[in-house]
């Protein structure tokens, strides 16, 4: 008798779960998300805070830039309204993956190994590389470097290769004040960084009399990224063809021209690549 | 290089993924080779720079100059008081920059080059140590030994460099021998200044190969052999100077 009633419940209860479940495998989360931000009525794109001039707060406090920027065209596209949250270097994968933020647009390099843990679109929208941060006519080519000091910064990945290809005496400093300061105590002739932050030195205002001669070496493109589910659903649609129409249009490049700052030869090419007489 | 242990450790790294790289490659041998060179020479600078720095310290207190006293009593509190790594980046971004160099189109080829600027550094460092140490031990030589020296007429300069010092430099040499093999190990902080000793190339070669703990090993070889070696020069000489009855 009793154990009649239990193996009743247990059937029931298995039924009441498989039929609950079918529904619930069905659903596409890529789907709901776009849903849902349209039922919020607002996309939150993560952008970093502190990265001139890509993006970064200004004297009052908004984030301003060229990822902002491109973060209003994509929220014009969605057709909803546009919230910037200030993400950092160290933190930006898991604001995707917690759902904290919808779209990525965050000085990321676009790396394989990222690209298994969220879902970055194509086509990249920018490029960062090696370049020399150096006194106005010091140098002119790479080659200008043979058997002259450059500083830099010990663990970048171009020492050797910029070694091994000009011949210069790299000096690698512990951290990016004390090479810095050493190009400015004229112990080196220039400084060999990436050139986001070559830009940004340039931009303080504090390194008026110093150029970035140089065509950037050793480009990685940089990427935006949706959760990985949403990728090839909608809203990763959406953002690679915002891009795509950014890049294509130069609208991208115009953007690079309107916040001073070269566009890299990465992104020149990708525009001519893709413009149609 | 020889074939033989390249052959050897490239089959090492194929079988059980440690990278000595530099036993090998011929870019990241000659990197290593030099920085142990270079490493080698800021060493034996450093240390025979620190005994004289504080030789002459330590004689100085000695005098009856009131003001070379007090020079030598500030020098060493200075150095005492702060991190050699502080005082490295002072000489070198610090007063570096304000001796007269010379230009040579974008940038500027110095009096004092890097490696120069940790000799000193480093060396002044060591010797306010060394100072001290040897204060002690000139202070630890018996009063009567100086008294029957100035009976038997010795002047006071006499005293001090036959009779007083010879004593003092035994009575010190354990104590030296420990200052010394620390300013030994904190010759590694120069790297902060860019010169290429080991520990600067070691970080050269694991960003580029991403053998970290194969470098840190060559690094407590590397240090370990030096301190080893320079240990037993000290014990044996030691041996040499012990004088019966005087520990």
């Amino acid at each position: 008798m009793n154990f009649a009633k239990f193996c009743r419940g247990v059937g029931a209860s298995l039924f009441f779960a498989a039929a609950s479940s079918v529904p619930a495998l069905a659903v596409d989360p890529a789907a709901e998300q776009m849903k849902e931000i349209l039922s919020r009525g607002v996309l939150r794109v993560g952008v970093q805070g502190a990265i001139r001039p890509w993006s970064y707060r200004d004297a009052s406090g908004n984030l301003v830039g060229i990822e902002p920027d491109m973060a209003k065209e994509i929220a014009k596209a969605v057709g909803v309204q546009l919230e910037l949250v200030q993400i950092e270097s160290s933190n930006r994968l898991q604001f995707l993956q917690q759902d904290k933020i919808d779209v990525l647009v965050g000085n990321m390099s676009d790396t394989p190994e990222r690209r298994k843990v969220v879902g970055i679109v194509d086509p990249d929208y920018w490029a960062s590389g090696a370049s020399i941060l150096s006194k106005k006519g010091a140098i002119k080519q790479w080659a200008d470097l043979s058997g002259k000091p450059v500083c830099a910064v010990l663990g970048v990945f171009y020492i050797k290769p910029t070694q091994v290809d000009t011949g210069a005496q790299v000096l690698a400093f512990p951290g990016k004040t004390e090479a810095a300061a050493a190009l400015r105590g004229g112990k080196c002739v220039g400084f060999l960084t990436d050139d986001t932050t070559g830009t940004g030195l340039l931009l303080s205002g504090e390194w008026d009399d110093y150029e970035i001669p140089l065509e950037t070496k050793h480009e990685t493109p940089w990427g935006a990224a949706v959760k990985l589910e949403s990728r090839d659903g909608p809203l990763g649609n959406l953002v690679s063809g915002v891009l795509y129409r950014m890049i294509a249009s130069g609208k991208l490049i115009n953007l690079a021209h309107l916040w001073k700052v070269n566009p890299p030869g990465w992104l020149t090419n990708a525009s001519e690549k893709l413009k149609h007489d | 290089m020889s074939a033989y242990l390249a052959a050897l450790f490239k089959d090492i790294h194929q079988k059980t993924g440690l990278n000595f790289v530099y036993m090998y490659d011929q870019f990241e041998y000659r990197r290593m080779i030099d920085g142990v060179w270079t490493s080698a020479e800021l060493i034996v600078l450093c240390l025979i720079c620190s005994i004289i720095f504080g030789l002459v310290g330590a004689a100085a207190r000695e005098s009856k100059s009131r003001i070379l006293f007090m020079i030598v009593g500030a020098y060493v509190e200075f150095f005492r008081n702060t991190p050699p790594y502080v005082q490295l980046l002072f000489f070198y971004f610090g007063i570096g920059s304000v001796l007269p160099q010379i230009d040579m189109g974008g940038y500027f080829e110095p009096l004092i080059g890097r490696f120069g600027w940790a000799v000193i550094s480093l060396s002044l460092f060591g010797g306010a140590f060394v100072t001290e140490i040897f204060r002690s031990g000139i202070e630890s030589v018996p009063r009567t030994m100086r008294e029957a020296a100035e009976a038997l007429g010795y002047s006071r300069i006499q005293t001090f460099m036959h009779v007083v010092l010879p004593l003092a430099l035994r009575f010190c040499l354990p104590a030296l021998g420990g200052i010394l093999i620390s300013l030994l190990k904190y010759t590694s902080l120069a790297y902060a200044i860019a010169v290429p000793e080991v520990t600067y190339t070691s970080q050269l070669i694991w960003n580029d190969n991403f053998n970290v703990i194969e470098m840190m090993i060559t690094l407590f070889i590397f240090y370990n052999l030096a301190v080893m070696f320079f240990s037993l020069l000290m014990s044996s000489l030691e041996k040499r100077l012990a004088l019966p009855g005087y520990g």
